[in-house]
């Protein structure tokens, strides 16, 4: 799927304008809400929606540890630094995909906007071959503490899991596809 | 009058007769005290929170004279401690009485005149001496807090107690008396680093101590209450017995330190680079019974683990002569079937010879036939105990006694096959059997680990020996220097208040996936062995596993880390480990097997919607597990009492030191955790920061401490320099390298409470030998004779502290404060 660019200008209205206004349980009391929208980052500075590009690369990892990144735009009074709880129902499986992850940044992308850095939903169950393809319903709760929160928000969105870097980032130096066709050189 | 005087008389008589009863050498502590645990900052507050059941972890036994009843201490936690030990009749296989002592009573030694039971209560300033005829306790004689193990001379005019506070065993003069016995205290030899176990040669003219933490033997001339030797066991010593007058055996691991064999640091001081065999990182953790003549300290042989070959694809195979198969041990001594061997039987009278060895992290019992004269083991019997965790066991002719520590129970088995003939409660499952909590599933993860590895050979408590550290630096496999950098063992105690965790802090609960993942590393199982399946394993392999995964090799390596699929019909390509194709399905399983189920409980484990915050339990697939262990780590402190006095004079003034400007300390190490955290951070600080210490180089000058790119993307928490950043893009895309000496990794800050009872071995890379060495810069008056100090950055010194104008009391007053901690 072509990803098209958003000028940053539009990053703000994207918020409101591709329904994605805050979801979830009313809020707490003493909970502050900001508003914030799934989706990918795309180059230095961009960012577009799950409705312009909801594919999300599944990634093997350090030690074996698969990922599937996702990212939150999110404006309002934000937090530096939040907490996340997500899960991910893939189409067609019934194990929920889900965890939880502190310590993730909000860095800023233009005044008054932020994009969080990656929040690694884990993909251990299963070959990527169970998952490249199916759309998964994916919600995360952002919060500047998890178990007490004063500032908060969810988002919602549907993302198709996609393996198009078939290269393994195990080790320090990626095992591509090409390089594993036997022979002593494959593997390292 | 007449009856007021026959009064007065009678009570006189009386008296008098309690007088004579008493003897004055019988001495009772006079001012009895227990420590007190440190305050758990992990509170109800918390969502993860959950109660706990009370449990006593019974961990040593001995028998009665006539081997009739056992004892068994029960020491519960250094949270919750025990105050009692429990009274067992073997006939009857039940409890017969609970003796109260003092706090945390966990060594036992029976009188050898068969009257007293000595108590060792190692949160007490005092031990209990039971009279075994009424099972009440006869008198507390004073001793030190941490008395942990003792043994008596077989005329039982002797004792030596071993304590892990002081470093050293205590030695008395014993005299048995009709209401106790008269300990007389004769010396203090300093031992290894943490002593636990001791023996007493058939003679009982050497005493051997076994140290937990400074992984080596102290060989010690009972009448000269002199050390003869030390030997250097290179791993923690767990028990230790005399096999014949100078033949001792000792129940320990490997004593490698994970590095690439022939590469890497020197840290055995042998002269040679590299201490490991062949395998690397986790691969070469293995389990072993080491038998050294004790009058020269020689090691005769060293049995190593039955599956040091060739379950994971990184083992090296002994035919595999480019990888240096030849280095490995010799087949003929893998002959430890179980993991971590914990504690020794010895049955000198069975016909042959006959030693037990149980093994706590894999929940078994194997016996050995002994040939005394050649000094050889032979494998018999290797049992699964009904228990977890065995720990304590005594052999009794045609039976052997097992404490399962974790199960709060006594197994009683059959010596010649291992059938279990009893199983008695000792400990407290009123709370339900273990484990009956999310937190216990993570203790039993964390102490019966070998289940959820490939090998079966490997637990998280090998290294991390009662939730504390050893004093041993390893190659670890987040650096990127593969095999050659060193990162020391952490105590993982007061968890809940100290994330995020690991010198990198790179994790907390949220995302903890420690080294299990390489005890069963996904390229073992054909569903993601991703050399078999260069483009990817068909969808439903896990679930129906295609005919390549019955008709493939294990994936293998040429160099210890990365995969290689070897040419068909190679002989080195080995079978796979595992009949399951993915690691959930085997984990999935291993929970099944040992904990009796593959979910949660979830009370603190469970996944819990975004949206409607319900919750719902965790399966115990890879993930579960793993997260398990966070919660293990997160609810108790796991902090043992401090026994040091934090009121001395001495300890305030290094505490004005600590907390004075001019040190800055506190800043970086702010009370109560001593440590910069998500929870205590007073100053606002940042929880990593650049080394404040040279880092770890090799001889060209590169950092070894630097981590790799996979662990960075994998721990969005661990940050470091990248070579760009300093260096410029045009320099580095020639070669990613070329700034490797002067980037730097962030490291957090660890911390200082529980200092007292961690290695001696310290900072990140575990080079500095004292808190001398920390503390001071290089040349301070405070150094000690071939001491260096470590308070600088590349010759800059005062990097970690201003601690250049102190004098040397200074930096002992400031020592003593941080052991208070």
């Amino acid at each position: 799927m072509l990803r098209r660019w958003l000028p940053p200008f539009c990053l703000v209205a994207s918020l409101s304008v591709a329904g994605c206004t805050p979801t979830g349980p009313p809020p707490e009391a003493d909970v502050t809400t900001f508003d914030c929208v799934l989706g990918v980052p795309v180059g230095e500075g961009a960012f577009v929606t799950l409705d312009e590009d909801n594919e999300t690369e599944l990634q093997l990892g350090f030690q074996g540890l698969a990922f599937a990144p996702v990212h939150v735009l999110a404006s309002g009074e934000v937090p530096d630094v939040v907490e996340a709880t997500f899960s991910a129902r893939v189409d067609g499986r019934s194990d929920v995909l889900g965890g939880q992850q502190a310590g993730i940044e909000m860095r800023t992308l233009e005044p008054g906007v932020w994009l969080s850095t990656d929040i690694l939903v884990p993909v251990n169950r299963g070959s990527f071959a169970d998952y490249v393809g199916r759309e998964a319903a994916v919600a995360v709760r952002l919060a500047d503490d998890l178990r007490a929160p004063t500032a908060a928000c969810v988002s919602e969105g549907v993302v198709i899991f996609v393996d198009e870097d078939r290269c393994v980032h195990t080790g320090e130096v990626p095992i591509c596809p090409d390089e594993l066709d036997g022979g002593p050189e494959a593997g390292t | 009058m007449r009856t007021r005087t026959l009064l007065l008389a009678v009570a006189a008589a009386l008296m008098l007769a309690q007088l004579s009863c008493v003897d004055p050498e019988i001495v009772n502590v006079t001012n009895p005290r227990s420590l007190t645990p440190y305050p758990n900052p992990f509170t109800p507050a918390d969502p993860r929170w959950a109660p706990q059941p009370r449990r006593e972890k019974p961990q040593e036994i001995v028998l009665s004279r006539d081997q009739r009843r056992a004892y068994v201490s029960l020491p519960g936690t250094p949270d919750a401690a025990g105050h009692s030990i429990a009274v067992v009749d073997l006939d009857s296989a039940s409890v017969m009485a609970r003796i109260e002592v003092g706090s945390g009573p966990q060594g036992l030694a029976l009188h050898p005149e068969g009257r007293w039971l000595l108590v060792l209560n190692r949160y007490s300033n005092f031990a209990s001496v039971i009279d075994t005829l009424s099972n009440q306790v006869a008198h507390r004689p004073p001793m030190d807090f941490y008395a942990t193990e003792a043994v008596f001379s077989a005329d039982g005019r002797k004792l030596f107690v071993s304590n892990r506070w002081l470093d050293a065993v205590v030695a008395y003069d014993v005299e048995a008396r009709e209401t106790g016995l008269v300990l007389s205290e004769r010396g203090r030899i300093p031992v290894g680093q943490n002593p636990r176990d001791l023996a007493l040669s058939p003679d009982g003219s050497r005493l051997a101590v076994a140290a937990l933490t400074g992984l080596s033997v102290s060989i010690i001339d009972t009448g000269s209450r002199r050390e003869l030797r030390r030997i250097l066991v290179g791993a923690p010593a767990n028990d230790v017995t005399f096999l014949s007058a100078r033949r001792l055996i000792v129940a320990t691991t490997s004593a490698s330190t994970h590095h690439p064999a022939l590469l890497g640091p020197d840290t055995n001081g042998d002269g040679h680079p590299g201490d490991g065999t062949p395998n690397v990182n986790f691969q070469d953790l293995q389990n072993e019974l080491a038998l050294y003549d004790a009058e020269t300290g020689e090691e005769e042989v060293r049995y190593t683990s039955d599956t040091i070959c060739c379950r994971d694809y990184r083992d090296v195979d002994p035919n595999d002569s480019e990888r240096r198969g030849d280095l490995l041990p010799p087949r003929e001594h893998w002959l430890v079937a179980g993991a971590l061997p914990e504690q020794l039987a010895f049955d000198p009278d069975a016909e042959p010879a006959r030693l037990f060895v149980s093994y706590s992290a894999s929940n078994q019992v194997q016996s050995f036939l002994v040939d005394e004269e050649r000094g050889t083991l032979s494998p018999l019997l290797t049992f699964a105990t009904r228990g977890h965790s065995p720990h304590g066991l005594v052999a009794l002719g045609d039976r052997v006694l097992v404490v399962h520590r974790l199960s709060e129970s006594l197994g009683v088995y059959d010596a010649d096959d291992g059938e279990s003939r009893a199983e008695i409660l000792v400990g407290d499952v009123s709370g339900g059997p273990f484990p009956a909590t999310d937190f216990e599933i993570g203790e039993l993860v964390n102490d019966v680990t070998a289940p959820f590895s490939l090998d079966g050979d490997q637990s998280c408590v090998h290294c991390h020996r009662e939730n504390g550290n050893i004093d041993k630096a390893f190659s670890m496999p987040l650096t990127i220097a593969r095999g050659l950098g060193l990162r020391m063992t952490m105590a993982y105690r007061g968890a809940a208040d100290t994330r995020p965790w690991f010198f990198e802090s790179a994790m907390d609960e949220t995302n903890f996936r420690p080294v299990i993942n390489e005890f069963a590393r996904i390229e073992n199982f054909c569903c993601s062995d991703y050399t078999l399946w260069p483009t990817g394993a068909p969808a439903g392999c896990a679930e129906d596993p295609p005919p390549e995964c019955q008709a493939s090799p294990n994936t293998s390596s040429t160099d210890g880390f990365a995969p290689y699929r070897r040419p068909d019909n190679d002989p080195l390509a080995h079978a796979r480990p595992t009949p399951f194709a993915s690691r959930d399905t085997f984990y999935l399983s291993a929970a099944e097997q040992l904990l009796g189920r593959t979910r949660s409980f979830g009370d603190s484990l469970f996944f819990e919607d975004p949206i409607t915050g319900e919750r719902e339990p965790l399966p115990l697939d890879f993930d579960g597990v793993t997260r398990s262990l966070g919660i293990f780590l997160l609810t108790t402190t796991k902090l043992l009492p401090n026994p040091h006095d934090a009121k001395r004079q001495a300890v305030q003034r290094g505490r004005a030191l600590f907390e004075s400007a001019a040190l800055g300390c506190r800043f970086c190490h702010p009370a109560p955790s001593f440590a910069i955290s998500t929870d205590v951070n007073p100053d606002s600080l940042p929880l990593k920061m650049g080394p404040v210490v040279t880092p770890f180089r090799d001889a060209d000058g590169n950092n070894l401490d630097l981590l790799s790119a996979g662990f960075l993307e994998a721990f969005p928490l661990s940050e470091m320099e990248t070579c760009e950043e300093v260096c410029g893009e045009e320099v580095c895309s020639a070669d990613a390298t070329a700034c490797d000496d002067i980037r730097d990794v962030r490291l957090g800050v660890p911390s200082l409470r529980g200092l007292w009872d961690r290695a001696h071995g310290m900072l990140h890379h575990g080079q500095a030998r004292s808190l001398r060495e920390v503390l001071s810069p290089p040349g301070h008056p405070a150094l000690r004779e071939g001491e260096v100090g470590r308070n600088e950055r590349d010759g800059i010194v005062d990097t970690h502290g201003g601690t250049s104008h102190l004098s040397a009391g200074d930096i002992e007053d400031l020592e003593l404060y941080l052991l208070s901690l």
